[in-house]
């Protein structure tokens, strides 16, 4: 399994750095919110102001004297101008306003789906090590505890050396997927198998044990089941191969299981052996 | 007035170090969690939250300049 490595304390380390993140960007759009508030606030508040020196000098030129209402009349034009600026400044401001509530929306939506979605993630991975941990660990050479062939309770499956499974007369061609089932799908339940359920299996776990704890679970597993991966691998149509006089295995159902396996660095798997 | 585009520019600068700060623990956790498994939770839960955090950065350096506009409206003249 050295392709799929994981220690728990790295997954606890995202989680953790997840977390940070989202409080501090909440926390960030929050106050950037506060800040483009202020900013409209103070800027409404400099052209009142400004409206209000405008019309006082309105009011003064008219009720000035002649000699004096050039001088006023410059001042007027000046304000004038100066509550233009001031309500371009507004303008601006509201502007700001509005990208700041986006922006808080947006930041919120990443805290609060993406970010716990992505822990929710994490904390599946985590559980799926756990109960790896307290499972009875099978011997490398691939037998139970016991110390005979594993023991996965249905007759005819014994495990199989992944690298001795060969299709190369067979390939995979086109679009991984089979059967509405995307490649995701596919790692997901073989490392689920060899992480949970192969584990579980070997421990005297029966599919109605791996039903009841998808059940527990409810919802939030969608369609990644455990009993799932169960029936993937122990069911109707499990991995099935052809002894060769050479010693390798000709594969007649299962490449797709095979080829995850594969990549995840997983050496046994269940199958049928014929011949 | 000038003080809120101080504020929006050091909260652009504090969105910046908590990205580099994410995007550096996320990297120091590479020799122990590596494979597909990490591949795939880069892909779906990983890459929307860096976006959000890189947009956020960009959108409060938008707000900063929209900000020192309307600074400069007001004290110009």
């Amino acid at each position: 399994m050295s392709e799929a490595a994981v220690d728990p304390e790295a997954l606890r380390g995202m989680r953790a750095a997840l977390s940070e993140w989202a409080q501090t960007a909440t926390g960030i759009a929050v106050q950037a919110g506060a800040a483009t508030d202020a900013l409209l606030a103070e800027t409404e508040r400099e052209s009142r102001s400004r409206l209000a020196r405008l019309k006082a000098l309105e009011d003064a030129l008219r009720a000035a004297p002649p000699k004096e209402q050039g001088q006023l009349a410059e001042a007027v034009r000046q304000a004038s101008a100066s509550v233009d600026r001031a309500r371009a400044a507004v303008r601006l401001a509201s502007e700001a306003v509005a990208h700041g509530r986006a922006l808080r929306r947006r930041v919120e939506q990443v805290a609060n789906q993406a970010v716990p979605s992505a822990n929710r993630d994490l904390e599946h991975k985590l559980q799926a090590l756990s109960d790896y941990a307290a499972a009875p660990v099978p011997a490398p050479s691939g037998a139970s505890a016991a110390g005979g062939v594993p023991n996965f309770g249905v007759s005819g499956l014994v495990d199989v050396p992944v690298d001795r499974m060969d299709f190369e007369d067979n390939p995979i061609r086109g679009n991984f997927g089979r059967g509405g089932a995307e490649v995701g799908d596919y790692r997901w339940a073989v490392e689920t198998w060899e992480t949970v359920v192969r584990p579980g299996v070997l421990a005297g776990q029966s599919r109605a044990d791996f039903a009841a704890r998808d059940a527990a679970r409810g919802r939030e597993i969608g369609l990644r089941r455990t009993a799932g991966v169960y029936d993937m691998f122990l069911g109707d149509d499990p991995i099935a191969v052809s002894r060769r006089s050479d010693g390798s295995f000709s594969v007649n159902s299962g490449r797709h299981r095979i080829a995850i396996a594969r990549q995840l660095g997983i050496t046994h798997l269940p199958g049928k052996i014929h011949g | 007035m000038a003080e809120s585009g101080r504020r929006l520019a050091a909260l652009e600068s504090a969105a910046a170090d908590a990205q580099r700060s994410l995007e550096s623990r996320v990297s120091s956790l590479a020799d122990r969690w590596r494979g597909e498994a990490r591949h795939q939770f880069e892909a779906e839960h990983l890459a929307p939250v860096l976006d959000g955090g890189r947009n956020m950065r960009a959108e409060l350096g938008s707000i900063a300049q929209i900000a020192a506009r309307a600074d400069a409206e007001l004290n110009s003249g």
